[in-house]
């Protein structure tokens, strides 16, 4: 990784010294201990801030959407990519809130990004630093080398990844990478909630969002929900109160992830900002799950021109404003 | 009783006071008790159940026994269920809250009163009360403006009751008019400026939309008015009218309890934030 | 009154939940949160809860009356409040930001009945710490982590077990209640007990404090880290909704045909429409205004009020915030800066 965060600050130093780059929406240090938080260089002189480490995941793109809307009208926004955030982006490009031309992509080829806390659990402290090996990582303390398989230490999302190099990208730095780290079977969560009887199920759910605390960053994070003004805002009508009953929990819950549904890239940021654990991709991969079993999309996760929920036919045998197919 | 549950009011009377009917002044009256006793300057928090409150300022002048006055322009949820209503309707009604203008420290001093669109509304208050005791103030000056001549409120007041007070002199102004208006037609700190009063013994009182506010206040300072005779009345969102809410700070003031009404001189030492 | 309880707590807590409504920190899906005590010990090894147990006496929304009818034939009627608690487990700074916030609440203008009432129902049982977090900074902002302030029993925990000491009368007649799941205290000296948390190491709190960067606000609030800060705050609510210390709420109706509910629930000034007012005015618009909002509110506005910090370093925040803006991050650019 120190080979790449050279590769990047390089990239990010051309980018501005060619003159169109305004922004370039990276990495840097954070205050705390293997904890690097998002930045936003705004000129060459700054660029040696960037770092890039195995610690580095904070999702990025839905940041694209704010600083777009501030841009220069012909300059262009530089961003790092994971292929998480690779995804993130390609999903504010299919839904028009950006365009291609606007942007920079450095994609990295993610190998995976290391979970302080688990770290910590292992090693009885925050790491120092960290590297992702092939098979295994090596951890750094203050002290000591620990090395752990990848399984132990890495985020609970990059041990599913199916996505580690993004798609699109202008550059890439490292090597393009075809499979996640660890390959665990990304629906293992919904099938077992599937298994359990209906009201089972329910007290689960119930549990999940009773933690709710309605703060939201699930939904600021979130690359597809990009509404100039959510639903879940509006005051007429209010489709939600702001009650954290049972019943307004369920329907905040369900609204979001509806309004993602078929069109939630499988990023993970949401569950990855919630501070009370609701297991926010549970409900996405469910929804992935049966729009890919429904419609037979291999990869429901992935933008595409004709995504299943987000085209519309006239042909459509479930009919079109109750004119066709109605029999 | 919990300070954030109000009492049910009835609203006695409804009048329009522009030709669109966009401001209507209400005159409401609790249900189970007396009004309450309050000063000039203070404000109310006004509930329609099932919509919500928002805080209005008093425009009525307290008189034992008289009904409460309100005087409200559409402008949100509110204020436009507000305006749905009718007489006989109940709505709920908690206060006074917040400081007032200092009516006692005024005693003797020359009063001048600026006001646009609804801004007269706390004003009126004011004005009133220094008209019950005329003799205890100076001269009063009162420039108003509206947009237009069908956007002056007050009217009655306007034009057939405070110029008839002694030493009382009412100085009105529009932004447009047509044929139908002889009077001044200017903004309110221009025609401020072109009135042009002294600032001995006298302290100036302003309200109205923010911008007007900018300019009045300017326009003041360069009539020679030092920073703590200039007063304001400020707006800002806030939901529990006692300082417990914690969203209507300016700095480390809260305009629910510490204000709405501030001078210059206190406004100037508070971040711009309002 | 002393006493030490045999190496656990559970004893106690079963006690006390016998004719008590007991909450704690419990284990829920892997989250330690407080809640209401399930029957298990004390979870290993936590700090402090995701949740802070501020929502005992402040609920995250709660209904205040219910009314029937709009705008005729009105009747309301107030909600009644529910029985009083025992909150066992709280560390010395979620107790004392309970304090904090009846600074404000508990004002003689205006007190706030309902977190009046549930803040003299509830009996706080703190649990003094003997290892600070990777967030904790409660020293650097006038804490402490052996601190009874706003706690009506203290457990120091020792190498023995627990020593036990009241605070307040409510304390003391909680204790004679359990008295049967105590043991005497011989020998146990609750004075060194608590010296030892008192002196844990607290690496965060070492390094840095606000009172340098108190003085001049004016300077603090032009300074150019809060629009660094605020780049890549999301706007969201977490910092102010695991706050123990934050109390703003807002207020706001249901309506349900002719029936309704006045709630008032948490809000945070974090939220693009927090101030926002009719007529789109809006006087914070930006998350540079808001970020700044919330850092002089507890470092500077609160201090001016009530004449002490409107943080008692609980680190929720610092652990929390996705895209890390650290309160003590913030004091030591400020350090740089001012």
């Amino acid at each position: 990784m120190r080979q790449l965060q050279k590769q990047l600050r390089q990239e990010a130093e051309d980018a501005f010294a060619d003159g169109h780059v305004e922004v370039f929406i990276g990495y840097q240090e954070g205050f705390e201990r293997a904890r690097p938080v998002p930045v936003f260089v705004r000129d060459r002189e700054s660029v040696q801030e960037m770092v890039l480490n195995e610690f580095s995941g904070v999702s990025l793109s839905k940041y694209l959407l704010r600083e777009a809307e501030r841009a220069q009208e012909d300059a262009s926004i530089g961003i790092v990519a994971r292929g998480c955030d690779g995804l993130g982006i390609e999903r504010l490009l299919y839904d028009q809130c950006i365009s291609r031309e606007q942007l920079y992509i450095v994609g990295v080829g993610c190998p995976g990004v290391v979970d302080p806390e688990k770290a910590a659990q292992l090693c009885g402290e925050i790491p120092v630093a960290a590297e992702v090996e092939k098979q295994q990582v090596v951890l750094q303390t203050s002290s000591e080398e620990l090395t752990v398989a990848k399984e132990e230490v890495l985020r609970d999302k990059c041990l599913k990844c199916d996505d580690p190099t993004p798609r699109i990208y202008d550059a890439l730095l490292g090597e393009e990478i075809q499979r996640g780290p660890v390959r665990q079977n990304r629906f293992d969560g919904v099938e077992q909630l599937e298994a359990v009887s209906d009201d089972e199920r329910y007290e689960f759910w119930v549990r999940q969002f009773d933690r709710c605390l309605r703060c939201f960053a699930c939904r600021n994070v979130c690359p597809a929900c990009s509404c100039v003004t959510c639903s879940l805002e509006e005051e007429e009508p209010q489709w939600l109160k702001r009650s954290t009953s049972s019943s307004e929990q369920f329907m905040f819950h369900f609204t979001r992830a509806y309004h993602v549904a078929g069109r939630c890239v499988s990023c993970g940021a949401c569950e990855e900002v919630c501070p009370v654990g609701v297991p926010l991709m549970l409900l996405n991969e469910k929804l992935l799950k049966d729009v890919g079993e429904l419609f037979e999309e291999p990869s429901p996760h992935l933008p595409s021109e004709t995504e299943p929920l987000g085209e519309f036919s006239y042909d459509d045998p479930e009919g079109w404003r109750g004119e066709a197919g109605q029999s | 009783m919990d300070p954030l549950v109000p009492e049910v009011a009835t609203i006695r009377k409804i009048t329009p006071e522009t030709a669109s009917a966009d401001v209507k002044t209400f005159e409401v009256q609790p249900d189970e008790s007396e009004v309450f006793s309050y000063e000039p300057g203070q404000y109310a928090m006004l509930s329609v159940f099932g919509v919500g409150e928002c805080p209005v300022s008093i425009t009525s002048t307290y008189e034992p026994g008289a009904p409460l006055e309100f005087s409200i322009k559409e402008v949100g949820r509110v204020t436009g269920a507000l305006h749905e209503a009718q007489v006989g309707h109940k709505i709920g009604v908690r206060g006074p809250y917040g400081n007032h203008f200092p009516v006692k420290q005024w005693q003797g001093r020359r009063l001048l009163f600026i006001g646009g669109g609804i801004g007269l509304a706390p004003l009126r208050s004011l004005i009133n009360y220094c008209v019950r005791s005329r003799e205890n103030f100076g001269e009063l000056q009162l420039v108003y403006g509206a947009r237009s001549p069908k956007d002056l409120c007050f009217k009655e007041e306007l034009f057939d009751n405070w110029p008839e007070v002694s030493g009382m002199q009412v100085h009105l102004t529009v932004d447009a008019a047509g044929d139908d208006w002889d009077g001044e037609v200017a903004l309110v700190p221009d025609f401020l400026e072109e009135l042009s009063f002294s600032p001995d013994d006298t302290i100036a009182v302003t309200c109205g939309p923010p911008i007007m506010i900018r300019f009045t206040i300017e326009a003041l300072k360069r009539m020679g008015f030092a920073d703590h005779k200039i007063v304001t009345t400020l707006e800002i969102k806030m939901q529990c009218g006692v300082g417990n809410c914690g969203r209507c700070n300016i700095g480390d003031k809260y305009v629910c309890v510490d204000g709405p009404v501030f001078t210059y001189q206190e406004l100037s030492s508070l971040p711009q934030e309002y | 009154m002393k006493m030490a309880a045999a190496g656990s707590l559970l004893p106690l807590m079963e006690a006390l939940s016998e004719s008590n409504d007991l909450w704690a920190p419990i284990v829920e899906d892997g989250q330690v949160v407080f809640g209401r005590w399930k029957g298990e010990s004390l979870p290993d090894n936590y700090r402090v809860t995701d949740n802070s147990p501020k929502e005992l006496l402040l609920p995250q929304t709660e209904s205040l009356m219910r009314f029937e009818g709009v705008y005729d034939q009105l009747d309301i009627k107030e909600e009644p409040i529910e029985g009083p608690k025992v909150a066992f487990g709280v560390r010395p700074c979620d107790a004392a930001a309970l304090d904090l916030i009846a600074e404000v609440l508990g004002s003689d203008d205006y007190p706030d009945e309902r977190f009046g009432q549930r803040k003299d129902s509830t009996t706080v049982v703190t649990l003094a710490c003997d290892e600070a977090g990777e967030h904790c900074f409660c020293r650097a902002v006038g804490g402490s982590p052996a601190s009874d302030r706003g706690s009506d029993i203290m457990i120091y925990p020792t190498d023995e077990g627990y020593l036990l000491r009241a605070v307040t009368g409510a304390g003391q007649d909680i204790l004679r209640q359990c008295e049967s799941a105590l043991d005497p205290a011989e020998g146990g000296d609750v004075e060194s007990a608590a010296a030892d948390c008192e002196d844990i190491e607290m690496p965060l709190a070492e390094e840095i404090s606000p009172d340098g960067v108190t003085e001049d606000w004016h300077r603090v609030f032009e300074s150019p880290i809060w629009e660094q800060l605020a780049g890549r705050c999301r706007s969201c609510g977490i910092c102010g909704y695991v706050c123990p210390t934050c109390y703003c709420f807002a207020l706001f109706d249901d309506l349900r045909g002719n029936s309704g509910v006045r709630f008032r629930g948490w809000d945070s000034c974090q939220f693009e429409d927090y101030l926002l007012m009719a007529g789109d005015h809006n006087p914070r618009p930006t998350e540079t205004e808001r970020t700044r909002q919330r850092f002089m509110h507890k470092l500077h506005y609160f201090v001016s009020r009530w004449g002490e910090y409107g943080c008692v370093g609980c680190g929720r925040c610092a652990d929390k915030c996705p895209v890390g803006i650290h309160m003590l991050a913030a004091i030591k650019e400020l350090e740089e800066v001012v």
